[in-house]
């Protein structure tokens, strides 16, 4: 894998990782992985197959039977507060505070993330008007429409410019202009040094904006690597993302265990 | 009505009341019935010392009109509705009639016991006054009042428009003062005069805004609402199922939230200042504090007891103050924020502690002022003293010892 063989240490690091909602069924198995600075990753997999309960077990909301994860080289544990600052989540379902408005959540959020006042502004502003938001500003949360909702989710996780997004489905809901605003933003922060680990189903954009690729099946990482692996593990055959995704988890004799 | 229609309503009905049933009894055994007697029992003094004294020119008239007239308007309707009813129970909507009509006549009875014994507790002041009208009169006509407003609440429901809905309601209570204060002053056919009067112009008026044939929304979020209200309550005493939030601008107490400075330690502190601003939390603080300082105030200037019911009610709404403040801990308790976010989890507690204690010192403070002053300006010291010292004791200390107890055993059973 890329993520393990680039010089440099990794902002995100999850090693041999086996974890579930109980210890006797565990839903994912001795998931290895990491993702470097500047890398946009894509989690792939059907539904069920562990995605969210990966990022579930990043995020520390769930711990893991075994195995562990580090995020800028610390676990949760050993230091809870560079762990939570690295990185910004952005759920699938859009989890809002109902009787904030949209400039009250980017406020929390610029100040959950310390980031300075003037910064505030001018990026609050910024992100407002990339999301055509302006007119929204005052609304509350629960007012907003369903991609409205996922709009100011990602905005937050913007604003905080942390070193790691984690991003669940971002394109369920948002509009052609949600997603092009999106895309461009997650190419600029990626240019900028930000690593992205982002789940979806819409397999044609992640093969366009992603590096690297993790296929999930059935709780196991059964290809993993830049679409040249994950074609060779597929069999060499399929010519896009989408063939080779449907050559791994629909051909039972790969799912047995990883292939990668 | 559709026999499966009519079972559904009744099969709703009894399944609330068995799922608030526990709910219901902890609440009975958790001192509130003692409290509520208390409060009555205050209440009830300070009314019984005032009959005893009123004062030649007092607005009796005014003070009836304005006792009856939420009594009256007040028309709720439980439909027992719920989201998933507009793709199921929709297709039926012709056979709805006598299924909405059943909450309909069950909404009229509920309130009208109320009116009625709002009506009897006012009476031994209105024979104080002139009473024009026959008591048997005066409750004819509070009946017929009733039933107009149930069928009006129904119109309003149906209205497409919220601005129309709000404006029509407020038409329909303002007229009914202005019906209350007439029956309470002048004879009987001047105000059935007017009544009519009024009544036909309303009705007439109902026929112009835009309506729908039945109002599915309006009657979902209601009894959303009602619910909601019901559960608020109970979690004042117990753990209950959480239901969505009822949010309101409130722009007049935006200077508080503005007051929070801009800095990570003060994210909660941000956070709960806009929940408590915000949500019914806010609402029901803002009605305590009004009625605990109008009827603190009554009694104080009654002077009932040297002035010592003043003081009893005060303390009371202070205590009540706390209890309410106290269900804001379980906003926020399972947010998944509290875990991304890259904050230690004590500053939430700490942030929760500081606003709800200045919430509560703010709200028990002005009920205190309406306490204090009629008690200091009659020269009745001693309670004015005990009165502002209690308050302020609770609210700065008791209460948020307490609350900062409470929340340190649920975080051992979390």
């Amino acid at each position: 894998m890329r993520g393990d063989t680039v010089s440099g240490e990794p902002i995100l690091k999850v090693s041999g990782l086996t974890g579930g909602y109980s210890p006797r069924k565990p839903v994912l198995h001795d998931i290895s992985f990491g993702i470097q600075p500047g890398e946009m990753v894509g989690l792939i997999g059907l539904n069920g197959a562990g995605k969210s309960t990966t990022i579930k077990h990043i995020l520390g909301l769930m711990q893991p039977h075994s195995g562990e994860v580090r995020i800028k080289g610390t676990t949760l544990d050993d230091n809870s507060e560079v762990y939570r600052s690295a990185f910004a989540y952005v759920p699938e379902t859009p989890v809002l505070f109902d009787e904030l408005t949209v400039e009250d959540h980017l406020r929390l959020t610029g100040m959950a993330y310390d980031v300075p006042e003037p910064s505030y502004s001018q990026r609050c502003g910024d992100l407002l008007k990339e999301f055509h938001m302006n007119p929204k500003r005052k609304a509350f949360a629960g007012h907003l429409s369903k991609g409205m909702k996922q709009k100011v989710m990602l905005m937050n996780a913007l604003l905080a410019e942390p070193p790691l997004y984690i991003i669940d489905e971002p394109f369920v809901g948002l509009d052609p202009l949600g997603i092009r605003s999106l895309l461009e933003r997650l190419v600029e922060v990626k240019r900028q040094g930000a690593a992205i680990l982002m789940s979806s189903h819409i397999l044609a954009t992640v093969e366009s904006y992603c590096d690297r690729f993790l296929v999930l099946h059935g709780g196991r990482l059964v290809a993993s690597g830049t679409l040249e692996d994950v074609r060779a593990a597929a069999g060499g055959w399929a010519s896009s993302l989408e063939e080779a995704f449907y050559r791994l988890v629909t051909d039972e004799g790969d799912t047995n265990g990883p292939v990668a | 009505m559709d026999r499966s229609l009519e079972e559904l309503w009744s099969k709703r009905s009894s399944d609330f009341w068995r799922e608030a049933a526990p709910y219901i009894r902890y609440m009975l055994q958790s001192g509130f019935p003692a409290f509520l007697s208390l409060v009555g029992i205050a209440l009830l003094v300070s009314y019984s010392s005032f009959l005893r004294q009123v004062p030649e020119h007092y607005p009796i008239a005014l003070t009836g009109a304005a006792a009856l007239l939420p009594f009256v308007c007040w028309s709720p309707l439980r439909s027992w509705l719920v989201s998933a009813d507009i793709v199921f129970l929709m297709p039926r909507e012709s056979g709805m009639k006598p299924y909405i009509l059943r909450s309909a006549r069950r909404g009229l009875a509920v309130t009208s016991i109320w009116t009625a014994v709002a009506f009897i507790a006012f009476l031994p002041l209105y024979y104080k006054g002139a009473a024009l009208v026959h008591p048997l009169a005066a409750a004819a006509m509070l009946a017929l009042l009733k039933g107009m407003h149930a069928y009006a609440a129904w119109i309003e429901r149906r209205m497409t428009y919220t601005a129309a809905r709000r404006m029509y309601r407020l038409l329909r209570w303002a007229l009914t003062a202005i019906v209350l204060v007439s029956l309470f002053t002048f004879p009987l056919w001047k105000t059935l005069l007017f009544l009519l009067g009024a009544a036909a112009a309303v009705y007439a008026a109902l026929k112009l805004p835009r309506k729908h044939g039945f109002p599915w929304e309006r009657l979902i979020i209601e009894e959303a609402r009602t619910r909601r209200g019901y559960y608020r309550f109970f979690s004042m005493f117990i753990d209950v199922p959480a239901a969505g939030t009822v949010v309101a601008k409130r722009a007049y107490l935006a200077w508080l939230s503005a007051l929070v400075p801009y800095r990570r330690r003060s994210t909660y502190t941000f956070l709960y200042t806009q929940t408590v601003i915000r949500t019914e939390t806010g609402g029901i603080l803002l009605r305590l504090t009004g009625l605990g300082a109008l009827s603190s105030y009554f009694a104080a200037q009654s002077g009932s007891l040297d002035g010592w019911a003043a003081v009893v009610l005060c303390c009371l709404f202070t205590a009540v103050l706390g209890m309410q403040l106290g269900t804001v801990r379980h906003v926020h308790r399972y947010s998944v924020w509290q875990h991304v976010y890259p904050l230690p989890s004590a500053t939430r507690f700490q942030s929760l502690l500081k606003v709800a204690r200045a919430a509560h010192l703010l709200c028990a403070v002005l009920i205190a002022c309406f306490t204090v002053v009629p008690l200091t300006l009659q020269g009745l010291w001693l309670p004015a003293a005990a009165a502002a010292f209690i308050v302020i004791l609770y609210a700065a200390v008791i209460a948020p010892y307490r609350l900062m107890a409470r929340m340190a055993k649920e975080r051992e059973d979390d």
